[in-house]
C-alpha cells in the first residue's frame, strides 16, 4: 500500500514569534519536524513493514523545510515532496489543505494518507479533515491504534475525551494520529547517509495546476486581525499562618470545601 | 534562629545521602555566609565537635552522612555571585558552594541571574554574555548535585571524556580551614614548591603544609590530587571535606558546542563493543574526523533492566523499543559544527560498525535536543532504576546499600579490568549489571544484593577488585569519591604507608581531627 504522510516544519522553540503586521508565525528561527507528525511518519514506516509499498512525505513550506524532509527521509521514507512557492506564502488551513489536496492528486493519490493530530505552532487540527473533504475521502481523527488493516479497509481506535472509540473505515482514507499510537524511532547512521543521496522533489503552484488565487494569503478564508494572551486560569493561593492552619486549609481544599482565605 | 541548632527528628533527612548511608549527629547548622561557616567551625573547634560538610546530599559514597557531631549544611549558600571574562575570552562564574548544578545550567542557558548583590564589574560583564554561549562542562548524572559537593569529590560525567572532570574547571576557590581562618587560592597563581605548600590566609599570614611524598595516579580520579608543584586549589578537590569547607568557587566555563549529536550502537558481544570503543578513541584504525565528547557502555543486563522498568513506569514508555538480538550498546556523543560537516564521521562510523560486527541500520542517531533528550533519559534511567531496586531490597534487610564501583585504570590496563568484571559478574550469582564511562576506562559494575549474605559477598568482590586495580596503578574511585562506603577500598589501594602520609597531611590542616569523621581515611598502626 502506498502511503502519503503529511509533515510540517514548525519552530523548534515554544516561544513562537509572530509577524507584527500579518500576525502570522515568523519562520526564521530553528525549525523541526512537528512533533505530532513524527508519530504519523513512524506509523507509516510500521505499516510499510506490514503491508509493503512506498511512503511519500509531503510538506508545504519555505525552501529551508527541505532539511526537515531530509531528516524524515533519514527515518526511511522513500520519497519527499516539498510544495514551495511564493504563491503559497501566508496560507491558512484552508489554503494549505487546497495545496496539499492538489499535490495528492498530482502524485496519483495513495492507499492511505496520514497526518499528525495538529501542528505545535498553529494548534488548529484542521488541515487533515479539510484535506479529506477536498479529496472526498473518509477521515478518522485522533487515531491511537491501527488494530487491523487490509488494502481496502481498516479497524482503528480513536482517542476521545471519554475513552476509546473503535471505528472501521474503507480505504483510501485520511487518518490523523495522536502520540499514543507509537514511539517514534530515531534515524539510523545508514538512514542519514542514504538520505543524503536522495532528492527532495520541489513543486510550485503552477506545476500542481492550482489557481494562485486559491492558495496563500489570497486563498485564505481567515485573516488574523489581532493576537492576544488568554486570561490566566490558574488559581494559585498562598497559604499563611501556622503549619497546622495551612495543613487544615490544604485538607479542606482537597475535600472540595471552601478553604479559609489566608491570601 | 540560632546558627547552630540541635538535631531533631524533623531534620533526620539530613542524616543520609543518596547512598542511603544512615548517619547520626547532635547538631546541624545552615550557614548563609563564609563568616557563618567560620563561626560554626570555631565553635566546633572550641567544643571538640566533629564536622561533616553537606551539599546536595546526592553523593553515592556516604560522604555527606554525618558520623556524630555537627552536620554543616551548605544548601542555603546557593547564590551565584558574579561573572567575569578574562583577556582570552574565557568566562568565569563565581558561586557559593550550595548552588546546584541545575541552577548554574539554567542561569547560563537563559542568562537569568539574581544580580541585586553583584558588583559593577560583574553586571557589566553580564551585558556582553549571550544566553547559552558558555556552560559549566562537568555533567554528573544527578543535576541536583551542589557545586561544592562536585568539587569535593571531583565529580565527572559522560562528557568529561572531552572536557575533563570538575577539578580542572574550578579556577579559584575560598575555603574556611578548621580553625576558622580563610584561604583564597587561584589556579596557576598559588602553587606548591615541590612538596612545600604555603596557603595564603586572608588575614595576611600563611599556613605551611608539607605534601605527602607520593603522587596520585595520572588518571581520572575522584580522590586526592597530589603532585609536586601542584596548584594549591587542588588540595581541596577530591578531599571530601577533610581539610576545610569550601565557601566560594570560581568556575571556568566552556564555550557551548554548536550541536550535540548522540550515536547509540547495538553490538553483538563485548568483544565487538571493545573494538568499537578502541576505534572511537582512535586507538585502532584512523582517528575519527570528529572526536567524541562522551563514550558510554551498557551491557545486556542494564538494557534489560530499563526495558523491564518500562512496564512499571509510564514515563519510561517514551523510550524507543530496543532492537532484537543485541548484546550490549555503546553511546557516543559528538559536537559537530554543522550537520553536513558531520557526514564524514558518520560514514567512518558506518565502516567501523561493519568491521566490528555492528549494524549501521540499527545504530540510532539523535540530532537535536529533543531526540538527544530521549537518549539521555535512557542513560539516566539505569541508575534511577537501580535506586528503585535497592530501595525495594532494603525492605528485606536494612543493611543493603547500593553496591556500585567506579574504579578506573589507564588505557593499557582497561580491557584486563573489563574482562575481570565480566568473569566475576557472570559467576556472582546475584542480579548485576555493567555500564558507564568506558571512554575514560571506568565502568560501573553494580550488584543488586537481595539479602545480607549477597551484600557481604558483593563487598568481598569489591575488595578483590580494589586490590587488582591498585596492582595496575589505578584508582578505586574515579568519580564518586571514597566517602564512607569505599573507605575500606581506599585503604586497600593506599596501603598503610601512604595512608599514614595522608593522616600526616590532615594533621597539619586539622590538628584536632574534627573534619569529615569517617570519610576516606582509615586508622593505621603507628
Amino acid at each position: 500500500m502506498n502511503i502519503i504522510v503529511c509533515v510540517k516544519q514548525v519552530p523548534a522553540s515554544n516561544e513562537t514569534r509572530l509577524d507584527p503586521v500579518t500576525h502570522t508565525i515568523l519562520r526564521d528561527g530553528a525549525a523541526i519536524l512537528n512533533p505530532f507528525d513524527a508519530y504519523a511518519v513512524e506509523e507509516a514506516l510500521r505499516l510499510r513493514e506490514r503491508l509493503g509499498g512506498e511512503i511519500t512525505a509531503l510538506s508545504m513550506g519555505v525552501p529551508a523545510a527541505q532539511s526537515m524532509l531530509r531528516d524524515v527521509q533519514a527515518l526511511g521514507v522513500d520519497r519527499a515532496v516539498l510544495l514551495t512557492d511564493r504563491a503559497f506564502a501566508g496560507s491558512d488551513t484552508l489554503a494549505t489543505a487546497t495545496a496539499l489536496a492538489a499535490a495528492v492528486r498530482h502524485l496519483g493519490g495513495a492507499g492511505l494518507i496520514l497526518c499528525g493530530r495538529m501542528a505545535s505552532d498553529g494548534d488548529t487540527a484542521q488541515v487533515g479533515p479539510m484535506l479529506a473533504t477536498m479529496l472526498d475521502l473518509p477521515c478518522v481523527t485522533d487515531v491511537a491504534a491501527v488494530e487491523a488493516i487490509t488494502g481496502h479497509s481498516a479497524r482503528l481506535l480513536r482517542l476521545t475525551d471519554e475513552g476509546y472509540q473503535r471505528v472501521e473505515t474503507v480505504l483510501p482514507a485520511v487518518l490523523t494520529v495522536v502520540k499514543e499510537i507509537n514511539v517514534p524511532r530515531l534515524p539510523s547512521v545508514a538512514g542519514i547517509l542514504r538520505a543524503e543521496q536522495l532528492e527532495v522533489r520541489r513543486l510550485t503552484a503552477a506545476e500542481l495546476g492550482v489557481d494562485a488565487a486559491q492558495v496563500g494569503l489570497k486563498g485564505s478564508a481567515t485573516r488574523v486581525t489581532a493576537t492576544g494572551r488568554p486570561p490566566l486560569r490558574g488559581q494559585c493561593r498562598r497559604l499563611t499562618g501556622t503549619l497546622e492552619d495551612m495543613a487544615r486549609s490544604v485538607a479542606r481544599a482537597l475535600r472540595g470545601e471552601e478553604a479559609d482565605s489566608h491570601d | 534562629m540560632p546558627l547552630i541548632e540541635p538535631m531533631t527528628p524533623a531534620l533526620s533527612g539530613y542524616l543520609s545521602d543518596e547512598s542511603r548511608t544512615q548517619g547520626q549527629a547532635e547538631y546541624i547548622a545552615f550557614p548563609r555566609s563564609e563568616e557563618e561557616i567560620a563561626q560554626v567551625l570555631r565553635w566546633c573547634a572550641g567544643h571538640g565537635v566533629p564536622v561533616t560538610a553537606q551539599g546536595g546530599m546526592t553523593g553515592l559514597a556516604g560522604g555527606a552522612s554525618p558520623q556524630g557531631g555537627l552536620a554543616l549544611n551548605l544548601s542555603r549558600m546557593d547564590r551565584i555571585l558574579g561573572l567575569r571574562r578574562d583577556g582570552a575570552g574565557t568566562w568565569f562564574l563565581r558561586v557559593q558552594p550550595g548552588v546546584r548544578l541545575l541552577q548554574v545550567r539554567k542561569a547560563l542557558k537563559e542568562k537569568s541571574f539574581q544580580i541585586s548583590q553583584w558588583d559593577e564589574a560583574s553586571v557589566a560583564a553580564l551585558r556582553d554574555f549571550r544566553p547559552g554561549e558558555a556552560f559549566f562542562s562537568p555533567d554528573p548524572t544527578e543535576t541536583t548535585a551542589s557545586i561544592g559537593g562536585m568539587a569535593s569529590c571531583n565529580a565527572s560525567g559522560a562528557r568529561s571524556y572531552l572536557y575533563g572532570a570538575t577539578r580542572t574547571k574550578i579556577h579559584a576557590l575560598r575555603a574556611v580551614l578548621p580553625d576558622g581562618s580563610v584561604t583564597a587560592l587561584e589556579r596557576g597563581v598559588h602553587r606548591a614548591r615541590g612538596r612545600e605548600a604555603l596557603l595564603p590566609l586572608t588575614d595576611g599570614s600563611t599556613r605551611r603544609v608539607l605534601l605527602p611524598e607520593f603522587e596520585t595516579p595520572p588518571i581520572k580520579d575522584a580522590g586526592f590530587y597530589l603532585r609536586r608543584d601542584m596548584d594549591l586549589a587542588d588540595l581541596f578537590m577530591g578531599s571530601q571535606g577533610l581539610f576545610g569547607i569550601l565557601s566560594e568557587l570560581e568556575l571556568e566555563l566552556t564555550p557551548s558546542p554548536a550541536l550535540l549529536w548522540g550515536v547509540t550502537a547495538f553490538l553483538p558481544d563485548h568483544a565487538a563493543a571493545l573494538r568499537y570503543v578502541r576505534a572511537l578513541k582512535g586507538q585502532e584504525g584512523a582517528p575519527l574526523p570528529d572526536r567524541p565528547a562522551a563514550i558510554e557502555f551498557f551491557d545486556r543486563r542494564a538494557l534489560r533492566l530499563v526495558e523491564e522498568q518500562k512496564a512499571e513506569t509510564p514515563a519510561f514508555r517514551q523510550l524507543q523499543e530496543l532492537p532484537e538480538d543485541y548484546n550490549c550498546a555503546v553511546y557516543a556523543e559528538f559536537n559537530p559544527r554543522e550537520p553536513s560537516l558531520f557526514l564524514p564521521t558518520l560514514s567512518a562510523l558506518s565502516d567501523i560498525l561493519r568491521r566490528v560486527g555492528g549494524d549501521p541500520e540499527r545504530t540510532w542517531v539523535a540530532r537535536n535536543e529533543r531526540e538527544l533528550e530521549k537518549l539521555l533519559f535512557f542513560r539516566h534511567t539505569v541508575p534511577e532504576t537501580i535506586d528503585l531496586i535497592v530501595e525495594k531490597n532494603r525492605k528485606n534487610d536494612p543493611c543493603i546499600t547500593i553496591l556500585s564501583t567506579d574504579m578506573a585504570v589507564d588505557d593499557a590496563h582497561f580491557e584486563t579490568l573489563f574482562h575481570r568484571y565480566e568473569r566475576d559478574l557472570d559467576a556472582c550469582g546475584m542480579p548485576c549489571l555493567l555500564f558507564g564511562h568506558i571512554g575514560e576506562n571506568h565502568v560501573h559494575p553494580n550488584l543488586l544484593a537481595r539479602n545480607r549474605e549477597e551484600w557481604e559477598r558483593g563487598h568481598r568482590l569489591f575488595e578483590a577488585w580494589a586490590a587488582f586495580v591498585a596492582s595496575m596503578g589505578g584508582t578505586i574511585t574515579a568519580e564518586h569519591g571514597a566517602g564512607k562506603i569505599k573507605r575500606k577500598l581506599e585503604a586497600i589501594m593506599m596501603g598503610p604507608e601512604k595512608m599514614a602520609q595522608l593522616w600526616e597531611l590532615k594533621r597539619q590542616l586539622d590538628p584536632l581531627n574534627l573534619m569529615g569523621p569517617g570519610n576516606v581515611l582509615t586508622e593505621v598502626e603507628a
